[in-house]
């Protein structure tokens, strides 16, 4: 029985999210940067079920400008929760103040959460809490939403909060001109409005909010009268009506940081700062995110993970299952079909994915430390640079980070980009970073074909950026993307030390995903391929070049031979990654099983595939995958963030447009440069493509952007 | 050939839920798990809409 309701608010990255796991058991993604919350989430508080805590976006106003702002703002007015948790990042207490303002102008119950204050603490900074309490109007607590403290009393406080009877002095009171004016238009529009939200609509259309203005029936008279008022302010004031607002809520602000905090040396670099200084460098700032980006590939794929995996392919699915199930089978005479589909098709299938776990914890874990520290934030900042110069704004970046896990949280992300034509964009790339599904086709490429080369694996990720790079300078180029990038605003959070409960949140629950995908969707497609592979359309028993599989895929795979992968079983193995990106490895496992009669994956199936294919070849196939399109789920949440078939259709068809020049003029010119291949009709080709390609990104067209969407400083 | 029998139900019974599941279902949770367990909002979004309704 829900008797209570209280929202979380507060400015991006203050650590809302973080709190609301705390407080309710959930398990929401907590990224360090702004933007993770794109909807309000709800949850039971865990320690008391008739409070239910919604999750706001992270918000700077409530001004209808952003989705996020419209979310928050619409469910506080519409909804009026009974009391608001306003989760406060004490180290920039100004700006965070700034919104508890305007929460406290709703006529909601608040109570202010500072959050961080051991990082204040570090920062020589204290405030005294009962006077900011007092300047406030509403009650303050401490609390470090990481560690879990203060949250019980914040809780406490809010309940105390809602219960409490209505009165005056919750509101914030400003210049007593500035009231005066406020109370006239509350006299207006009393009988039009809720009683306890009049204030609130009234300081909305002094500002002359253009939504409150619509929502409010106010009749000619009236109209003009609450314009008059505003004039008049406006003329005692010197300055328009937003800005007299915003000014009053900075002048109390200031009062009340004047009073309650109390800042012990207001000039020295925090380390924070310092390492600022070298990772955000102009010059140092790439090559660093390069090297990190290295290391994170070179532990996960070449060393540490390596480690995991050759036991779980050589030990567990190589020896231990196959030496345990294969007598087993024998011994109950399961038929020879029956004893080929476990161990070809379930083992050697869902095995030859399994095998990556070990490699996809440690990539993980690095994500996962580089994101809590802060480090990645940092990345966005550092890209809206160069995206910038390619008219693309850094915001689309924030998505680009969120789909290294998972593309389709990732293309939900973009829906905090305001622009519609950035928007669009940014979801038709978005994917072309590397997921947690396509790193299984990246180890298994790096470790079939280049074991020795640690430049492989992380060189994945620089081609999925790099696509987005030059798709961002080519569809700027063209009408339908064309205008000038958002500005983006950033606040960079404090680098902390990691903290292991939320980086092993992170590891487990990506872990526990690929396990169940793996047990489900992965073990599925993998008897699918066995059944297709091993029988033939009247379903009788066929061998593997006769079977349905065989002759589906050699009707599609000479599409694919200019890009050295033409065969039927690569051909099957890209489209089955359609379904899920792990199932191209799956299908080489099942495939591979069969055809040498192996019980076994990963490791076994490497030779095999450098037999199949040549190096540059095999670099073309993981080319291909990565940039083609996403899995049905990811194409799903396109479809659903687009809204019309028409710009899904438009999206794949660019994808794998682009991973088919990409991947082709990988292969045929590495074919003939590195492998000794003869110069062909086919190398020429790629020449004049490359060069196509390249005039693409460097010329400059007219000016294709209409005249209104030009930005003030080129007008 | 009991033993087969008990496998092949097993094994194609499982495939057919899956399938049934994740594509066919009516009220089917997103094919992405990671998703619904890490707190995707597509999950959220339908979620809500069922609360209102």
């Amino acid at each position: 029985m829900t008797n209570m309701e209280f929202a979380l608010a507060g400015n991006p990255n203050s650590g809302k999210t973080t709190a609301f796991n705390a407080l309710t058991g959930a398990s929401q993604y907590v990224g360090n940067w702004p933007g993770v919350t794109v909807e309000k989430k709800g949850g039971y508080l865990k320690k008391d079920k008739s409070i239910v805590l919604q999750d706001l976006p992270g918000i700077y106003s409530l001004a209808p400008y952003t989705p996020e702002e419209i979310v928050a703002r619409d469910y506080l007015i519409d909804a009026h929760p009974n009391a608001i948790l306003d989760i406060v990042d004490a180290t920039n207490v100004e700006r965070n103040l700034y919104l508890s303002v305007q929460l406290m102008e709703t006529g909601i119950p608040i109570v202010v959460a500072m959050n961080m204050m051991d990082v204040v603490a570090r920062q020589n900074k204290q405030f005294n809490l009962d006077k900011m309490a007092y300047a406030l109007g509403a009650p303050v607590v401490g609390i470090c939403a990481l560690k879990g403290q203060g949250l019980k009393e914040a809780v406490a406080k809010t309940v105390q909060a809602a219960n409490a009877e209505e009165d005056t002095d919750r509101y914030p009171r400003y210049d007593a001109r500035f009231e005066a004016a406020i109370s006239e238009i509350e006299d207006i529009i009393c009988p039009l409005v809720p009683r306890d939200r009049k204030r609130w609509f009234a300081i909305k259309l002094f500002e002359r909010d253009i939504k409150v203005s619509e929502q409010v029936n106010l009749t000619a008279d009236q109209r003009q009268d609450v314009e008059d008022i505003i004039a008049t302010a406006e003329k005692i004031f010197n300055d328009d009506s937003e800005s007299i607002v915003i000014n009053e809520r900075y002048a109390l602000v200031t009062r009340i940081v004047n009073l309650a905090v109390v800042k012990k040396n207001d000039f020295s670099l925090s380390a924070s700062d310092k390492i600022d200084r070298v990772v955000t460098n102009r010059f140092l700032a790439l090559p660093i995110f390069a090297i990190v980006m290295w290391l994170v590939y070179y532990l996960s794929i070449q060393t540490v993970g390596t480690l995991g995996t050759d036991w779980v392919n050589d030990v567990l699915f190589g020896q231990l299952i196959p030496n345990t199930i294969t007598p087993l089978l024998a011994s109950w005479h399961v038929a020879a079909w029956m004893q080929g589909l476990l161990l070809n098709g379930v083992i050697g299938g869902l095995g030859s994915v399994i095998g990556f776990l070990p490699q996809l914890i440690v990539l993980f874990i690095c994500l996962g430390i580089l994101e809590d520290c802060g480090y990645m934030a940092r990345i966005a900042f550092v890209m809206d640079r160069l995206f910038r110069k390619f008219g693309l704004s850094g915001k689309s970046f924030i998505p680009m980070l969120v789909a290294t896990g998972c593309g389709v949280p990732g293309i939900m992300a973009s829906r905090t980009i305001e622009n519609e034509k950035d928007r669009h964009m940014t979801i038709m790339i978005t994917t072309f970073m590397p997921c947690s599904a396509k790193l299984t086709i990246i180890a298994l490429v790096a470790g079939a074909f280049f074991p020795t080369s640690s430049w492989v694996a992380p060189s994945a990720y620089f081609v999925g950026i790099g696509a987005i790079v030059g798709s961002g300078i080519f569809l700027k180029k063209t009408k339908l993307f064309a205008g000038d990038p958002a500005p983006f605003i950033m606040e960079l959070p404090t680098y902390h030390i990691p903290q292991f409960m939320n980086v092993s949140r992170q590891v487990l629950e990506r872990s526990k995903s690929f396990i169940k995908k793996a047990g489900t969707i992965i073990f599925a497609s993998c008897v699918l391929v066995w059944v297709l592979s091993n029988f033939n359309f009247t379903f009788q028993m066929v061998s593997e070049q006769n079977s349905m599989l065989a002759i589906m895929g050699s009707f599609i795979a000479p599409i694919f031979v200019p890009l050295g992968w033409g065969n039927w079983r690569a051909t099957v193995a890209a489209i089955t990654g359609l379904v899920a990106k792990e199932n191209v490895v799956g299908t080489f496992g099942v495939l591979f099983s069969r055809s040498q009669n192996l019980a076994e994956n990963g490791r076994q199936i490497w030779p095999l595939l450098r037999q199949a294919f040549t190096p540059a070849a095999g670099y073309s196939f993981l080319i291909f995958n990565l940039l083609c399109a996403p899995c049905f789920a990811a194409i799903g949440a396109m479809r659903r963030e687009f809204g019309t078939a028409k710009w899904t259709m438009t999206a794949v068809g660019y994808q794998c447009s682009l991973a088919y020049v990409i991947s082709f003029i990988i292969y045929q010119l590495a074919h003939w440069s590195l492998e000794g291949g003869g110069f062909t009709v086919a190398t020429g080709v790629a020449l004049a493509v490359l060069a196509v390609v390249i005039y693409g990104l460097v010329y400059k067209p007219k000016r294709v952007s209409a005249p209104e969407s030009l930005s003030t400083a080129q007008l | 050939m009991l033993a087969t029998i008990v496998f092949a139900v097993l094994i194609f019974g499982a495939v057919g839920y899956v399938i049934w599941s994740r594509y066919l279902k009516k009220d089917r949770k997103p094919v992405c798990d990671g998703c619904h367990d890490a707190g995707c909002p597509l999950v959220d979004v339908k979620e809500h809409k069922e609360t209102q309704a």
